[in-house]
């Protein structure tokens, strides 16, 4: 299979499917840091943390 | 693509790593779509494809981390550095929490939604919206009202290796190895940038982006440096076309392709060509891209002088015809060149190409 030869692409499925999988206002499985994907949501989770927030602006073309 | 296993090592880290307690410490957020986004706050080189921002809910940035060079995109991103960065910005929100720090007035805001052509060619067909469309679109409209300072916005990003700064990167901006205007200055490796014109920076990601901020008609920059505890300010004389960068890797730029590289004469070569000296961008061909003679751009070759181009010879920034068409003309517009070949003078055309991205 194509992705069986590049392990770029294997990588990038893998990732894509632990982070669309959760589909939702955020992601993580256990040991893992919990992600938004909602700016808004971002802020009122900082907000009410009272924490600094990491922003990360991916550009999947 | 570009920063992929950096951008899934991030989003990855485990919360028992050292990455993953700092970044235990925040609010994480990796954000994919830019539509609602402020794109004013979140100002950058728009061809970096992934970025990131260390901020607070009051949307006040302490730092940038990421950025790239025409080399690659991944020259400056490093899980240590990232590191120190986080750990940075930790103190730093501590510091804002504390009242230590100023707020800074928010930027106009912009809005893709803002953008005319992003609107009519990629939001209104529900097509994402790229990080890189927004700085090819913003450009065009520049160019389209007059407002386009192609030194400024077409070559966005300066390399400060031009400067003779070559970072040690896990370090974040301690200095590596120094050349050139920056070793005449006083630099010297092991120094750590603080401030670039008296603007803290404290990753490559700061430093690039104020460094962008300087006039592109400035003589001199002012970087203050730590060495071994002691602040030091370092006046650097920018060398000519310090601005200048290979554009090739921005898929969409508003750059006219020339497809040709060329290399200025020396001023005894222009004399012994009976061309201008001082001032004349005239230079030698060395290398013709394969588009040329797929898209009938020119007929150029190898070792043709061009000295002229619609008549002029000399500029007060470009340095070659190939520099003055780029920035003296726009994309997809003809010029006639004045040629010498095998010592004879001729004149030619050549069409200069718009780039279209891929979709």
């Amino acid at each position: 299979m194509r992705f069986m030869r590049n392990p770029e692409l294997l990588f990038s499925i893998v990732l894509a499917c632990v982070l669309l999988g959760f589909g939702s206002k955020s992601f993580a499985q256990d040991n893992e840091i919990r992600w938004f994907d909602n700016y808004r949501e971002t802020i009122q989770e900082a907000k009410r943390t009272q924490k600094p927030i990491f922003l990360e602006f991916r550009c999947e073309p | 693509m570009a920063g992929r296993a950096f951008d899934a090592q991030v989003v990855l880290s485990p919360t028992d790593s050292a990455r993953g307690k700092l970044l235990s410490q925040y609010v994480c957020a990796r954000i994919t779509r830019m539509d609602d986004i402020d794109v004013g706050l979140f100002d950058r080189d728009w061809n970096n494809t992934l970025y990131y921002f260390v901020m607070n809910a009051d949307e006040q940035i302490y730092m940038r981390y990421g950025g790239r060079d025409a080399r690659s995109p991944d020259s400056y991103l490093n899980l240590n550095s990232l590191e120190l960065a986080l750990a940075k910005g930790l103190e730093l929100h501590g510091r804002y929490q504390r009242g230590e720090l100023k707020k800074v007035d928010r930027p106009k805001p912009l809005f893709p939604r803002e953008i005319p052509l992003l609107v009519e060619r990629t939001i209104s067909r529900n097509a994402c919206v790229e990080c890189h469309l927004i700085g090819d679109y913003l450009n065009v409209h520049r160019e389209q009202d007059g407002k386009l300072d192609k030194l400024t916005h077409m070559y966005r990003s300066p390399d400060i290796r031009t400067l003779g700064i070559e970072l040690d990167v896990p370090k974040g901006l301690v200095v590596k190895e120094v050349r050139g205007s920056a070793a005449a200055a006083g630099m010297q490796p092991g120094d750590r940038i603080k401030s670039i014109n008296g603007t803290p920076v404290w990753t490559f990601g700061d430093l690039q982006y104020q460094y962008d901020k300087v006039n592109r008609n400035a003589e001199r920059i002012q970087i203050t440096i730590d060495r071994a505890g002691t602040l030091i300010d370092v006046s650097i004389a920018l060398p000519e076309r310090w601005w200048w960068t290979d554009l090739t890797f921005r898929q969409w730029t508003i750059e006219p392709r020339v497809y040709f590289d060329s290399v200025a004469l020396t001023d005894q070569e222009k004399r012994d060509q009976g061309l201008l000296d001082r001032g004349g961008f005239a230079s030698k061909v060395k290398r013709v891209d394969m588009f040329a003679e797929m898209t009938k751009s020119h007929e150029l070759r190898v070792g043709d002088i061009v000295f002229g181009v619609d008549g002029v010879q000399r500029d007060e920034v470009a340095n070659t015809a190939e520099l003055f068409i780029k920035l003296r003309k726009t994309a997809g517009e003809t010029v006639t060149l004045d040629v010498i070949r095998d010592g004879k003078r001729v004149q030619m055309k050549l069409k200069t190409y718009k780039m279209s991205f891929r979709k």
